[in-house]
């Protein structure tokens, strides 16, 4: 008998062996990945670029495979998915009707408010105790350390709270002595209240901060906030890159990328880790810091590079 | 039927709870902060100038008189605010005529100045002047006025000669609700102002009526004889202004305004100008488009109507009055019957204008503006200019202008502006100017520019003449012009110091400057003045009377270079307190012609005040009360007559607050350090009290 004989007999075996490991593998794949399911608006803009920063990260599209998008108004559909879907719900629609129907499993809750936080507590659900929370909203405290790393001299800051804003004050008045800020406040409940709450705060301070709250700042009172601040050389701190460009002079602000991000990593530590602020929900770990040097360079005011200013916070907050 | 009524109770009960809870939920949702608030765009917001600047980055002298000093002052009449701009003069022509210029050198038709409503030219074409008394804007309703103090022809164009006055109205948002004004006062003043302010969708809008009346000056005594001029003005006022946000970027602005004013003017019981009655229409509308690509780039596109139509006729007494001879000598010495003769002033004046600018920044460092205008400019008046037909001059602009920063401690600003009209074809208006950043809130700059002034209309083509009332034959000839007449010129050199406090409390603009000016426009009076007769007119001063055979005439003959320093500074120590210092001390060389045949005149020193100063202090208290104390100085210098001015304003007002607005009541003491004139000897002004009242809801 001859070696090319002997090779002859074993290449068949090896090679149906080979492809046989092969598809075992594939069928393993298939079997072992889950189903993640995101939920949201999906026209938004802010969807989308969520999306693209959870499904960026590999080990999500190992895990996952791509996610099945729902549309908020096709949600009614969920209830006949698996029950071991994972799931993300964005914004605070989304999580209200997950809610409703009581789906077990992974789930995390991306881009809501603390105000819906509070509703569900209202209404004795524990949202944060069964799921992982990731808000959209930074931490308070994050301002005035933006504040005081970029605006070392200005030491009067103004807040003027709506009805969505005003729950911060006690928080507020605590920071605000530790960071040996004086404090001038004003409370409007009509929106029409706006413009004389301004004129009589902006004399007094150096820096207003608004915080969100959709009576305070929407489209219709940019104008009057902007251009009175602008007016009294008042340096106008934000938390929304479109406030920078509208003419604030800076803002925190997290977008909506680096939340799909932050989300990956809860989904890949299974939730069980979760706590970050002790509370059961976390507060957004990665940020930008958006300067409008146009508006600095009006008020006299000179404010280093984008990106050395976020280091200076990051640094600042960690301690 | 227990049952029934529980079960009818139980259900009425159970609706109201839910109804309740439907309410609180609805309130609570309301109150629910929403994600996409962290998304959504905002419309970019532009601020003030035609290229946004910090204060110290202006390559100019510029002075903001903002809303609070325009109540501190306690004025009824816009122009008395330019006492407060260091280097500025404002004299009464009358009671009810204002003429304010830079650096003197004016009459009564002040045509130097560059005067912008919310970016609308209002310098009239006929004389170049500003018809202050009749233009169709309440003082409630000014936001601030940015006065450039020297040349600024290559941003502004022609008339930008000496300055530039900026006048910006309060946006329709800013002054929403109803708004109220009264004031009474002396000499028959009376002023009424009544504005709303609403909105309809994305539409601001107010809209805003005045009325007014007063009798002008007391009578005055000039050599032992009573002098009794008419100076009563009656005036109604409406304008409109709309601001439309069209998209989230876009911004269309819509104005309109009208005036029906009565002015007096004349003497009562005089033959040569009796007592008579100014009547003017005026009326303009404007539209304007802004578009923000971002807070780097922008366009803005304009179109605006000026029209002002004053009907303005007297007869004069018969020649023999005139002359004071026996009515039958008159055809011996004239040629004419005894009859009247018609003094004609009437002028239509018309301007459309279409500008388009663009605003962008094309490297971190460099930020530029450039644009074009198309402007048509028509007067029509037989009594000015004899003649039916229109009088028109077509302009064309382009202009540019860059700010570039070198060096972090550096600054350029550069431009230069081509204009050409049917008048004196194309000039150039460049600027350059370089500062230096002492530190972050002073710098230090030397600027240079050019600039000319186109002649008006009536500069141009004068040919105001009296006539004859019988046959319309020439009587006597005012105003002449020969035509083809020479921009006048000005340049300017500048060294300044600008400033402002970390808090932003005080801020200061020092200069010294140097301005040579050329090819002025003089107004001499050509006492030999034969080119217009060809009448029967004696001009023999053995035999006629002199006067027939003179007339005023428009020549390039003067010149002047001024030199001197200004400040202007501006302090709030705390809030309550408000202090604006204005000081300007000026040299003048040169001559002003003032006569021809033979050719006379006058040093320029003469015309321009070596000193100017303004101070205007003002306080509110916590309790309401505010007071505020204006002192105006201006040294010799000359109108029609030597003028020297001092004069104090006075203001105590309580401002209150009721459950359904908020209002305030002023008393004000106007020129309480005596009497004096500040344009002709004979016409005074007089110490004056006023009470205000204003109520807003």
């Amino acid at each position: 008998m001859s070696d090319s004989g002997h090779i002859a007999r074993i290449r068949p075996f090896r090679l149906t062996l080979c492809l046989g490991l092969i598809l075992l593998a594939h069928v393993s794949s298939v079997a072992v990945a889950e189903e993640l399911i995101v939920i949201g608006d999906v026209k938004q803009t802010y969807f989308q670029s969520f999306l693209a920063g959870l499904s960026d990260d590999a080990d999500i599209a190992k895990r996952y495979g791509d996610p099945v998008t729902v549309d908020i108004a096709g949600i009614a559909a969920l209830e006949k998915r698996k029950a071991t879907s994972t799931i993300v719900t964005i914004g605070n629609s989304a999580a209200r009707r997950i809610h409703s129907l009581n789906k077990s499993g992974l789930i995390v809750h991306a881009l809501m408010t603390e105000g819906m936080l509070d509703e569900f507590r209202k209404e004795n659900a524990c949202i944060e105790c069964s799921h992982a929370v990731l808000l959209v909203e930074q931490p308070v405290e994050r301002y005035l350390v933006a504040i005081k790393a970029a605006l070392p001299g200005k030491s009067r800051l103004g807040i003027v709270y709506g009805p969505q804003s005003e729950r911060h004050a006690p928080q507020m008045h605590m920071l605000a002595q530790r960071y040996g800020l004086s404090l001038v406040e004003k409370n409007i409940s009509e929106q029409s209240e706006l413009r004389v709450a301004l004129t009589e705060l902006l004399p007094q301070v150096d820096v207003l901060l608004a915080l969100p709250d959709q009576m305070v700042v929407n489209s219709d009172t940019a104008r009057t906030l902007i251009l009175d601040t602008y007016l009294h050389s008042v340096a106008l701190v934000g938390y929304s890159s479109s406030m920078v460009k509208a003419g604030a002079l800076m803002a925190i602000h997290s977008t909506p990328s680096q939340l799909g991000k932050q989300t990956a990593s809860l989904l890949l530590k299974n939730k069980s880790d979760a706590s970050h602020s002790g509370k059961g929900y976390i507060y957004p770990d990665d940020f930008d810091v958006s300067i409008n040097y146009q508006v600095a360079r009006v008020l006299g005011i000179s404010l280093p590079d984008e990106a050395v200013l976020r280091q200076a916070v990051m640094q600042q907050g960690a301690q | 039927m227990h049952s029934g009524k529980n079960i009818r109770n139980i259900v009425a009960l159970l609706l109201g709870v839910g109804g309740a809870a439907s309410l609180a939920m609805a309130a609570e949702s309301a109150n629910l902060l929403d994600e996409q608030v962290f998304f959504d765009e905002l419309p970019v917001v532009v601020t003030v100038t035609r290229l946004p600047q910090n204060y110290i980055d202006v390559p100019a002298s510029v002075t903001v008189i903002d809303r609070r000093m325009i109540e501190a002052s306690g004025v009824s009449n816009i122009p008395d605010l330019l006492r407060l701009v260091a280097g500025f003069q404002v004299a009464h022509v009358a009671g009810n005529r204002w003429s304010a210029t830079y650096h003197g050198m004016s009459d009564e038709y002040a045509r130097r100045l560059q005067v912008l409503v919310d970016g609308r030219s209002i310098y009239s074409p006929d004389t170049g002047g500003v018809d202050w008394a009749n233009l169709p804007l309440a003082l409630e309703d000014i936001d601030r006025i940015e006065v450039l103090r020297g040349p600024n022809g290559v941003t502004y164009g022609a008339n930008s000669f000496v300055g530039v006055i900026n006048i910006i109205t309060q946006h329709p948002s800013v002054v929403a609700g109803v708004f109220a004004k009264v004031e009474v006062g002396e000499r028959e003043h009376r002023r009424g102002v009544l504005r709303y302010g609403g909105r309809m969708g994305d539409l601001d809008y107010r809209l805003t009526l005045e009325q007014r009346s007063d009798d002008g000056f007391d009578d005055t005594v000039d050599k032992d004889e009573l002098v009794q001029y008419r100076d009563d003005r009656q005036a109604s006022k409406v304008t409109l202004r709309g601001e439309y946000r069209a998209g989230i970027n876009d911004y269309l602005s819509m104005q309109l305004g009208a005036n029906i004013a009565a002015n007096g003017y004349g003497y009562y019981d005089d033959v040569f100008v009796p007592d008579a009655v100014a009547d003017n229409w005026n009326h303009y509308q404007q539209l304007k488009w802004r578009h923000v690509r971002s807070s780097d780039e922008e366009f803005e596109l304009q179109f605006y109507h000026n029209y002002s139509d004053t009907d303005s006729a007297y007869k004069t007494a018969k020649v023999s009055e005139l002359l004071g001879v026996d009515p039958v000598l008159v055809p011996l010495y004239l040629g004419v019957p005894d009859q009247r003769v018609d003094v004609d002033f009437s002028t239509l004046a018309e301007r459309y204008d279409l500008e388009f600018q663009h605003r962008l920044r094309l490297t971190p460092a460099l930020r530029l503006v450039w644009g074009a205008e198309a402007r048509f400019d028509q007067v029509i008046s037989e009594g000015y200019l004899t003649r039916m037909e229109p009088v028109e001059n077509r302009l064309y602009r382009l202009f540019t202008h860059g700010e570039w920063r070198p060096a972090p401690d550096w600054l350029v600003n550069a431009g230069v502006m081509a204009e050409h009209n049917d008048f004196v074809e194309t000039n150039y208006s460049p600027r350059l100017s370089l500062s230096r950043y002492l530190n972050s809130n002073t710098a230090l700059r030397v600027s240079y520019t050019t600039a000319y002034r186109t002649p008006a209309v009536l500069e141009e083509y004068a040919d105001h003449a009296a006539h004859f009332e019988l046959d319309r034959s020439l009587a006597n000839q005012e105003w002449w012009s020969h035509g083809g007449l020479d921009a006048e010129r000005i340049s300017a050199w500048e060294l300044g110091l600008v400033g402002r406090s970390d808090t932003d409390r005080v801020r200061y603009d020092l200069k010294l400057f140097r301005e040579e000016l050329r090819d002025l426009i003089a107004t001499p009076i050509d006492l030999d003045f034969h080119e217009r007769f060809s009448s029967p007119i004696n001009c023999d001063p053995e035999y006629g009377y002199p006067g027939w055979c003179q007339a005023t005439v428009f020549e390039n003959m003067s010149y002047a270079d001024v030199e001197g320093f200004e400040a202007q500074v501006q302090l709030r120590p705390e809030e309550r307190l408000g202090i604006s210092f204005g000081f300007s001390q000026a040299y003048a060389t040169g001559w002003f012609v003032d006569r021809l045949n033979p050719e006379d005149g006058e040093p320029a020193w003469k015309y321009v005040p070596s000193t100017t100063l303004s101070l205007l202090v003002d306080h509110r208290a916590s309790s309401g009360w505010e007071t505020s104390v204006g002192l105006y100085q201006v040294s010799n210098m000359k109108f029609w007559a030597e003028v020297s001015v001092t004069t104090m304003d006075l203001r105590l007002a309580k401002r209150f607050k009721s459950t359904a607005g908020e209002g305030s009541v002023a008393l004000v003491a106007r020129d309480i350090g005596g009497e004096y004139y500040d344009f002709q000897d004979y016409w005074v002004v007089t110490p004056s009290l006023y009470l205000m009242l204003e109520y807003k809801i």
